[in-house]
């Protein structure tokens, strides 16, 4: 038999149309998400034997537990003093001298131990001596207290809106389908024991929280579309019906991501230019706002300047007058600490890039000089700056952690000339370095560091209202001088 | 009148309190000595082989927020690695005496050199290098670049260096300039370049 050309294509396309169709209704792959009061992580979840299993090392190694022996099939792993034997085929495990059931039995596949899923509660508690609470039907385990919580206010009036106060920063990916906008919280641990809140009134109709796949969703049904805005700390998200739209209009905006606008107190935006970090990339919105990180903090106490004057502490005064100033010029800002926490250099590079901030400025304070000194990123380990000419990363989905800065050099330098120009406009004295310094070379944003110095004799002078405001004020006129000429050069 | 015995035995006294006064007061110098040596925290010059030089070095002067470079005499031996060692404890030296233009920490010291490919140095320091490291930007990128500049300037054929301390690896030498990376010199010469 031969086969025509007609015959040929039309085979094709049918194979093109069946895959496309098995694509879209394939599962997404199953996952596990662990919440931490430092970080989250997800990890991949098994289906063996109708029994849901996960990689022991994958759900241990991120909360520092290491693999220190394996003998025939009995797997050892510690953290500090705590010591837990995993033996293949057996449904127990021996924390120290207790035995532990796990439910199932040890599975070793390719010298990877899986155990099962609801067996993550009882090790992780086990191990960690820390308060564990595991969400099996959502698939999310919780650490030691984490999470973050939030309430609803409908705020009824000619255009209703509904207002969702968060009790930390969140950066939900949001999405629009018809009248319901979802809210879909990844990283961030929400908590909620609200099921499905129904309100009398016309435009906007419930409020319902779920958890799914190592996620939570917030869902808001409305009367028509809806409009969604994350306010400038990240912590407001406010929620209004969109005047109604002409059918047509209405079919095209199905299922494609909300429009979101930043809070009534910002300024408009200039739309996000391709290729930008805050961009929107498919799977939802992301506001353009300025990672301001307070450095050191916790048990990290910085720069010894004083009798009772850390560093730490001083990064963090300076840092919320920035905050405050950047809001004062309508450009929303976060701080990576607005508390006295320990946040290693890894997780403060890691918040900055899953946020998909816009630009990152770590502040610190020191001695010697009177001055303020603006840091730009120097990459050790790369000939980025020997040769005076700037190396882009090519372009693909990771980027070595090392000289994840590489392709954002020029436009950081951007940044460090317009902060220095505000501060020489207020006659600041100032000075300009480049620093091999982290986690600056692991942001994927422009960064800088800001340090305000003085010397032993006049360290008292760094408390200064008055300095610390001047300070801030330059800076945040320089990034708002910088970001408009980062984005006209694109 | 006193009697002769009696005077013998006042004279043989006072000679006695003389002999043990001068005794003492040489044992109190010996001690003031020792204590004075042992509260040194210089490091102590090893038995080094080789002939005298003098060799370049970068120092950093925290005032001035400059590095300037400097000559200083010392033994240097042929090995290229103790050669590298020799070179930056000269640095040190600057660094730890009194009054010091930059200074660092008691019992900082560099306690082995690594030279790996004949162009990659890994230095391992002592634990006081960073742990008691005046914390700041300022000071720990001058420290870093006054020893590596050094470093060039004595061996021309390294290109990279690693900073280890008491044979681990640190994220940073006291809360800021990166101890991870591998540094490459030519990098670093811009840097020094920033603080002629």
């Amino acid at each position: 038999m031969r086969w025509s050309k007609k015959r040929v294509n039309r085979l094709i396309a049918f194979i093109l149309t069946s895959c496309a169709l098995l694509l879209t209704v394939a599962d997404p792959q199953k996952q596990l998400t662990v919440y931490t009061p430092q970080t989250a992580y997800s990890i991949e979840v098994f289906e063996r034997h109708g029994q849901m299993y996960i990689g022991l090392l994958d759900l241990l190694t991120p909360l520092g537990v290491t693999l220190t022996s394996t003998r025939g099939n009995v797997w050892t792993v510690h953290l500090g003093k705590v010591e837990v034997r995993f033996t293949e085929g057996k449904d127990t495990a021996r924390i120290n001298d207790t035995s532990v059931d796990l439910g199932s039995s040890i599975l070793v596949e390719n010298s990877r131990v899986l155990v099962p899923l609801n067996a993550s509660f009882s090790l992780l508690s086990g191990i960690l001596h820390k308060n564990v609470d595991f969400h099996p039907a959502g698939r999310r385990v919780f650490v030691d207290n984490a999470g973050i919580h939030f309430t609803s206010e409908l705020k009824k009036a000619e255009k209703s809106s509904l207002v969702l106060s968060f009790s930390q920063p969140v950066n939900p990916s949001i999405f629009q389908e018809g009248n319901k906008s979802r809210l879909v919280f990844k990283r961030e641990p929400l908590i909620s024991d609200l099921a499905n809140q129904p309100f009398d009134d016309k435009a906007i109709r419930s409020l319902s929280f779920s958890e799914e796949n190592g996620m939570a969703a917030l869902t808001i049904t409305g009367d028509t579309s809806l409009n969604v805005s994350v306010g400038s700390d990240g912590k407001t998200i406010v929620v209004q019906a969109l005047p109604s739209l002409a059918p047509a209009a209405t079919e095209a905006n199905k299922a494609a991501p909300a429009q979101a606008t930043p809070d009534a107190s910002a300024t408009p935006q200039p739309p996000q230019p391709s290729g930008t970090p805050s961009q929107n990339q498919g799977h939802g919105f992301a506001v353009y706002f300025v990672m301001i990180d307070p450095s050191h903090g916790g048990s990290d106490r910085g720069a010894f300047l004083a009798d009772k004057i850390d560093e730490k502490d001083l990064t963090l005064a300076v840092a919320r007058k920035l905050r405050a100033e950047l809001q004062d010029r309508g450009i929303a800002a976060r701080l990576l600490r607005d508390a006295d926490v320990d946040l290693s250099l890894e997780q403060r590079a890691e918040l900055t890039n899953a946020q998909h901030a816009g630009m990152y400025v770590a502040i610190h304070a020191g001695a010697p000089g009177e001055e303020v000194r603006v840091y730009t990123p120097a990459l050790a380990s790369s000939s980025v700056f020997s040769s005076g000419e700037q190396t882009h990363a090519k372009p693909g989905r990771f980027l070595p952690w090392e000289t994840a800065q590489a392709a954002f050099l020029n436009q950081s330098q951007t940044v460090a000339s317009a902060v220095i120009g505000e501060l020489q406009k207020r006659d600041v004295r100032n000075l300009s370095l480049t620093v091999p310094m982290r986690p600056l070379n692991n942001i994927v944003a422009p960064a800088i560091a800001v340090e305000l110095s003085a010397d032993r004799s006049s360290i008292q002078d760094l408390l200064s209202t008055r300095i610390q405001s001047q300070v801030a004020a330059s800076v945040a006129s320089g990034i708002a001088r910088a970001r408009a000429q980062i984005e006209a050069a694109k | 009148m006193i009697p002769r015995h009696f005077q013998i035995a006042i004279s043989l006294l006072l000679a006695g309190i003389l002999i043990s006064g001068i005794y003492i007061i040489k044992i109190t110098h010996k001690e003031r000595a020792k204590t004075q040596l042992a509260a040194d925290e210089r490091p102590v010059a090893p038995p080094v082989g080789g002939k005298q030089e003098r060799i370049p070095i970068l120092v950093a002067y925290d005032q001035d927020r400059a590095l300037r470079w400097r000559e200083t005499t010392i033994f240097m031996p042929e090995d290229r690695s103790l050669r590298a060692k020799e070179a930056l404890r000269a640095v040190l030296a600057q660094y730890l005496g009194n009054p010091s233009p930059h200074p660092m920490g008691k019992g900082t010291d560099i306690k082995n050199v690594y030279l790996i490919n004949n162009n990659t140095l890994v230095i391992d320091t002592t634990s006081p290098f960073a742990d008691n490291h005046p914390s700041g930007i300022l000071p720990e990128e001058m420290t870093i670049t006054s020893l590596i500049e050094t470093l060039s300037a004595n061996l021309p054929e390294i290109a990279r260096v690693k900073f280890i301390v008491d044979g681990a690896e640190r994220e940073t030498l006291a809360g800021h300039v990166d101890l991870m990376s591998f540094y490459d010199v030519s990098s670093v010469h811009e840097l020094a370049k920033e603080f002629e």
